[in-house]
């Protein structure tokens, strides 16, 4: 029998703490936060590559997929599957980058994957017309539908200010972590279609949202538990007029970009001062910004040496 | 053998027909909708000459086999009959005399409205008239095409069954957590149908034309069916056909028995042709090899009688059976008939009747708007989701039905439609819905778009891709994106963000032309203070492909802030002013 001193005792127990507390995701972070001169960032900024190249470069900088995504995990991603279009005309996520994340989550040990949009074209058109559909199963992911109210579940918003309820896909409720991986466009109503936009495709009942101030209810559903553990912003076209769901190849430019980060908020504000490139678009137009900010999502002006800017250009050449 | 290739062969086209209503996981693809056209109304009213010669070579030549092969309706109460054999082992036919009044005076008007169809091409002088002859006789074809009735039950009665089995089996797997099967999702879909009236209609046609087939056979066929009607004039005198070598035939009514047209007079040693359907069930029946299927020039049974029988009993026979038809005494098939004829007809009434007079009650709930609003066909207040602000408070009236992208215009529409609903089984996005009252009697069960579930999918051309009519005629996706079925109206003190001063744009959103795109709207506060960031929506009709895109989806309740109202003639849409961004290309360096 081994004689535990009390010193012994008192490390452990400080041992056992600090994980319980730094366990959770949002913990997890913070350290990470910290942790910036370890080359470990929760903002990066990608461009001038093709879309998976692009995510690689860019998840390294994160500390790797499997800073996310641990063993056995189950896994959603909520691309944007929106429209019955095709990834030229830039209406939904690019399938080359769903599919970089798809193999990231499977190298990281993931134990399923589902990818599903509740979409506003007829579902079966946009999977197949996306090409989502047929890379995400050729590469073993679970493509479910989002069209049917039962489907999703009711939770509650304690956080919100507008929307207190509201019933999210179960593919979402059901897993252990999930990313969001919206295409950037330009928005009629909330403006910006980016990572906080994106969550519309996670809620069934979206007139409610249209009717009770959509800029605040897209940042209240962004209040949802879990929340997404990874937004990426697909940059490498982007829809800049007649959105989110565009009207020609004329709409559509091609800035080879991707935005990834932990905060959702700050994620959508560089992504929205990268559309500033091609067109004006204020960022006190995009209100849910300020909402987000407001209920705690997120910062609008993250610190510049809190990002990481990557050029894949020179590297191509 | 001939019997069991006829059941092989119309087992599966039945099936495949069936199939291709009720498919919506896609198995099928849209190519096969080759399994209508061959039917002979769609290609009548598609003028395709090819089906049509070959459906009509074929009877001449080999008797009705379109009937007991092609026909889904034939083959359903084959079906339905052989069921009831398992059941009633001991069931057997008789002969009956025929009742040929019923159906011809339903093929003369079948053919008139058909000719006046044919008028409109070749003499555009006629047009008038022969608009209105063809739009209201194709009425008769529209009620008894037996593709038709056979496509309306498949479409309301087999699918929503098919999808309710769908259903349970993804309840399963749901519970048990299962999402894929053999590498095919599995998923919930809606099973409700798109409109009740037509499932009354559909529901009416199947309980009494099966009632018949379970007690009588092919009573539907023979009494009224215009098709049938048609192919018995030339099966009469077709080159193979049943017949009885009135040497051998005792008499004994063993293949009478077996006949379910009714049509083997085995007293009189001869079969009436024009009613025989070629399904062969009597062929085994005879112990002394007297009846065959084979050619037969001329009437070489009657011949062989005239020679051979002097006693003249068989001519006699017939002459008696051919003049007693008019006054022949009411026989249970033909009771049973007009019993069910009645009944349909009431269902079909009241199933008009029925939506109307619901939405006139409906709509003349609000007092103060009673006026306006008896007369609004779909302004009728909606009060779907009580969690909906209720913003829309102005009511409006669509005048004019919105019809499916190229039905070239309501006229056409209702001059081609036999109303056989594999439009309204293959719209993806559910927005085809069986008319009630839209189009008027002549348009009643014709496909007209419905905003409730969805709307038209701007790259889908499938409605017109399957319409075996081509009362939708096919569009290339370029033609689809062009052609304008109705013009987008905006009832601007509906609208949330005019109500509420906060942005929505679901309805810009949603349009694929931007004929409704949002405008930088800045009303003012309490405070008189301007409020910035909004934006409202601006219509250009003229570009407005009528898609309902912004109808479906716009919050505002209990009536809509923008709708689209129908053009009674589709044209192309104006073309949109293209504007291609300053900058596209590559980002240079990151703004941050």
């Amino acid at each position: 029998m081994t004689n535990i001193t009390r010193k012994d005792f008192l490390q452990t127990l400080a041992a056992a703490g600090t994980v319980a507390a730094f366990s959770s995701v949002g913990a997890l972070d913070l350290m990470a936060q910290n942790a910036n001169s370890d080359d470990v960032y929760n903002l990066v900024a990608v461009m001038g590559g093709e879309p998976d190249a692009m995510f690689n470069a860019g998840i390294e900088q994160m500390g790797g997929m499997t800073r996310f995504v641990k063993p056995g995990m189950k896994v959603t991603i909520k691309p944007n599957i929106g429209w019955d279009k095709t990834p030229e005309l830039s209406a939904n996520t690019n399938p080359i980058l769903v599919s970089a994340i798809i193999k990231a989550c499977w190298d990281a040990g993931a134990k399923e994957i589902t990818v599903f949009d509740h979409t506003c074209d007829q579902w079966r058109n946009c999977y197949q017309s996306s090409g989502i559909e047929e890379t995400a199963r050729k590469l073993g992911a679970k493509v479910v539908p989002g069209n049917d109210e039962n489907y999703y579940r009711e939770i509650q918003l304690p956080r919100a200010k507008n929307m207190k309820t509201a019933k999210v896909h179960q593919a979402i409720l059901d897993s252990d972590v999930w990313i969001n991986c919206p295409v950037m466009k330009n928005h009629s109503g909330a403006r910006m279609t980016l990572c906080m936009k994106n969550h519309m495709g996670i809620v069934l009942d979206r007139r409610y949202m249209h009717t009770h101030d959509l800029q605040q209810c897209i940042a209240d559903i962004c209040t949802l538990n879990p929340a997404a553990v990874l937004n990426i912003v697909d940059a490498y076209r982007a829809m800049v007029a007649n959105g989110p769901r565009g009207r020609s190849i004329n709409d559509v430019v091609q800035p080879k970009a991707l935005i990834m980060g932990t905060d959702i908020v700050a994620v959508d504000t560089l992504s929205t001062r990268i559309f500033q490139q091609y067109t004006s678009m204020p960022l006190n137009e995009v209100g849910h910004l300020a909402h987000g900010e407001e209920l705690g999502l997120g910062t609008m002006n993250p610190p510049r040496d809190s990002i990481k800017r990557i050029s894949l250009k020179r590297q191509a050449n | 053998m001939l019997r069991t290739l006829r059941i092989i062969a119309a087992l599966v086209l039945f099936l495949g027909i069936t199939l291709y209503f009720v498919d919506f996981a896609r198995f099928l693809p849209t190519q096969f909708s080759w399994l209508e056209r061959i039917q002979l109304v769609p290609a009548l009213k598609s003028h395709n000459w090819i089906i049509i010669g070959s459906l009509l070579g074929a009877t001449i030549l080999l008797g009705r086999i379109y009937c007991s092969t092609l026909c889904p309706l034939g083959v359903l109460q084959d079906v339905i009959n052989a069921i009831s054999k398992r059941i009633h082992a001991k069931k057997k036919f008789e002969y009956k005399k025929p009742v040929p009044y019923l159906r011809l005076v339903v093929l003369l008007l079948f053919i008139t409205g058909y000719l006046a169809l044919v008028a409109r091409l070749v003499a555009p002088a006629a047009v008038g008239a022969c608009k209105r002859i063809s739009a209201y006789v194709s009425w008769v074809s529209l009620l008894f095409d037996p593709y038709s009735i056979f496509g309306r039950i498949a479409c309301n009665v087999f699918k929503p069954i098919y999808l309710t089995g769908n259903n349970l089996y993804w309840y399963v797997c749901n519970t048990c957590g299962i999402k894929e099967v053999a590498g095919l999702p599995v998923y919930y879909v809606k099973a409700i149908p798109m409109s009740l009236a037509a499932v009354g209609v559909a529901l009416g046609f199947l309980i009494v034309i099966g009632y018949l087939a379970w007690r009588n056979g092919r009573t539907y066929c023979n009494t009224i069916c215009p098709v049938g009607a048609f192919l018995g004039l030339l099966s009469r005198f077709s080159i193979f056909r049943v017949w009885i070598d009135q040497n051998k035939c005792g008499s004994c009514g063993l293949c009478a028995r077996e006949c379910k047209s009714s049509c083997i007079d085995s007293k009189g040693k001869v079969v009436d042709n024009s009613r025989c359907v070629d399904c062969f069930d009597c062929l085994n029946a005879c112990h002394k090899d007297a009846i065959h299927y084979g050619i037969c020039f001329g009437s070489k049974g009657k011949l062989i009688t005239e020679i051979e029988n002097k006693s003249e009993k068989t001519p006699a026979a017939e002459k008696t059976a051919e003049q007693s038809t008019a006054q022949s005494s009411v026989d249970g098939s033909r009771r049973d008939f007009v019993g069910a004829l009645i009944g349909v007809t009431g269902l079909t009434v009241a199933a008009q009747a029925l939506p109307s007079s619901a939405a006139e009650e409906e709509a003349a709930a609000p007092a103060e708007e009673a006026a306006s609003a008896t007369e609004a066909k779909v302004g009728i207040p909606e009060t779907d989701d009580p969690n909906l602000f209720q913003t829309g408070h102005t009511p409006y009236t669509r005048n004019t039905p919105i019809a499916p992208p190229g039905a070239k215009s309501i006229g056409h529409l209702n001059a081609h439609c036999t109303a056989c609903h594999l439009c309204v089984a293959k719209c993806p996005s559910e927005v085809l819905k069986p008319a009630t009252s839209e189009y008027g009697v002549k348009g009643f069960m014709q496909p007209h778009l419905d905003f409730s579930r969805g709307f038209c999918n701007y790259d889908c051309t499938i409605c017109g891709d399957v319409c075996p009519n081509h009362a939708i005629v096919p569009l290339t996706m370029e033609e689809k994106h062009k052609v304008q079925m109705g013009r987008v109206h905006f009832i601007v003190e509906n609208c949330v963000v005019n109500v509420k001063n906060t942005n929505c744009g679901a309805c810009s959103e949603h349009c694929p032309t931007q004929a409704v795109r949002m405008v930088p709207y800045e009303p003012k506060d309490k405070n008189g203070e301007i409020i910035r960031g909004l934006t409202i929506p601006e219509i250009d009709p003229d570009i407005c492909v009528g898609c309902g895109g912004c109808e479906s989806i716009c919050p505002a309740r209990p009536f809509r802030a923008i709708y689209v109202e129908g053009n009674a003639e589709q044209h192309d849409r104006e073309e949109f002013e293209e504007k291609k961004p300053e900058v596209t290309g590559e980002l240079e360096e990151f703004p941050f």
